[in-house]
């Protein structure tokens, strides 16, 4: 009984601790990712306005036909 | 294409000093024209793919442009490249990274789409005028380009309602709409629905993207459920790129 009521405290601070790290999962933890314009005119007239050079891709949306993938 | 290229931490860190474009081809017949006077294949026409470094303008190419990055050996060498290309932009060297807009797409059913292949979410504006979408789509840039969020969405904008009908669970005409895109990208749900921006927003967002579930996609699993299910997606002008004409007439029994 005594071996239960301690495997239960256990059991729980552990499920305290996990929820306490998930909520302060740090930011670091997703992976970067490039921010992509998604369309050519809005693209174009930021690079004209910040002077950057340009990164281009074309990729179609579908594969086969099939959409949800390149 | 071979996407680990854009994956690669390098590459992304390099790409903060480029303004990214990524086109969905076959979807705009300008866009399409533009792909094409920056680079056709053997075929002679637009490709399902393309990639390029380009000068600001838009114009001048700053590598050989190809299907792919195939041009670099690595990613590591594309990222060295860039960074050295960067230098000769001041642009580029600029310590603040905020453009004053989000990086919207203009239709919702194809930003759908790109998240669903991205397995990101996507973030729609809507306002019933224009005016309100673009003072909506300002406040919002201010929260989005920053090292933690930028690249972590698609986004999209409109003020059409019809746009929204995909969407499960949407109960707001106007605001920010954060939605979880079906495996292909036809449907969505939303998870969240802000009435505006405040100051809050960049955290709450952040919040969202840190808790999402990792999603993976197997390649040949999802097209061959895809075909099952009879799915098809419709571009807006022909394919033209032999290769996947070819596959797509095998694998459906077309000429």
């Amino acid at each position: 009984m005594r071996v239960r009521s301690i495997s239960l405290i256990v059991f729980a601070a552990i499920a305290v601790l996990s929820t306490a790290i998930t909520a302060a999962e740090p930011a670091s933890k997703i992976s970067p990712k490039i921010a992509w314009y998604g369309t050519l005119a809005t693209g174009l007239e930021e690079a004209a306005r910040s002077k950057r050079p340009i990164l281009l891709v074309a990729a179609a949306p579908h594969c086969l036909g099939v959409p949800g993938i390149w | 294409m071979d996407r680990s290229f854009l994956l690669n931490p390098k590459v992304v860190a390099a790409s903060r000093q480029f303004v990214c474009i990524r086109l969905s081809t076959y979807e705009s017949e300008s866009e399409a024209e533009y792909l094409k006077s920056i680079y056709v294949g053997r075929s002679g026409d637009l490709e399902n793919t393309t990639f390029a470094l380009l000068e600001p303008n838009g114009r001048k190419t700053l590598s050989r442009p190809g299907r792919g990055p195939y041009a670099f050996r690595s990613a590591s060498q594309l990222a060295d490249q860039m960074d050295t290309i960067a230098k000769d932009y001041p642009g580029s060297q600029s310590a603040k990274y905020q453009d004053p807009q989000p990086p919207v797409m203009d239709r919702v059913d194809l930003a759908l789409n790109v998240a669903a292949c991205e397995n990101l979410p996507l973030l729609i504006t809507c306002a019933e005028t224009d005016e309100d979408l673009k003072q909506l789509n300002q406040a919002l840039a201010a929260h989005v380009w920053n090292d933690d969020l930028a690249g972590q969405f698609v986004f999209a904008t409109t003020r059409n309602q019809a746009d929204l009908k995909p969407l499960n669970g949407s109960t707001k005409n106007s605001g920010i709409l954060v939605v979880d895109p079906g495996p292909y990208g036809i449907t969505g749900r939303v998870q969240h629905e802000f009435a505006g921006v405040d100051e809050t927003l960049s955290a709450k967002l952040l919040q969202f993207v840190t808790r999402l579930p990792p999603k993976t996609k197997d390649r040949s699993e999802h097209r061959h459920y895809g075909l099952q299910l009879g799915l098809d997606w419709e571009t807006v002008i022909p394919e033209t790129d032999p290769r996947s004409i070819r596959a797509k007439a095998r694998t459906r029994g077309r000429d």
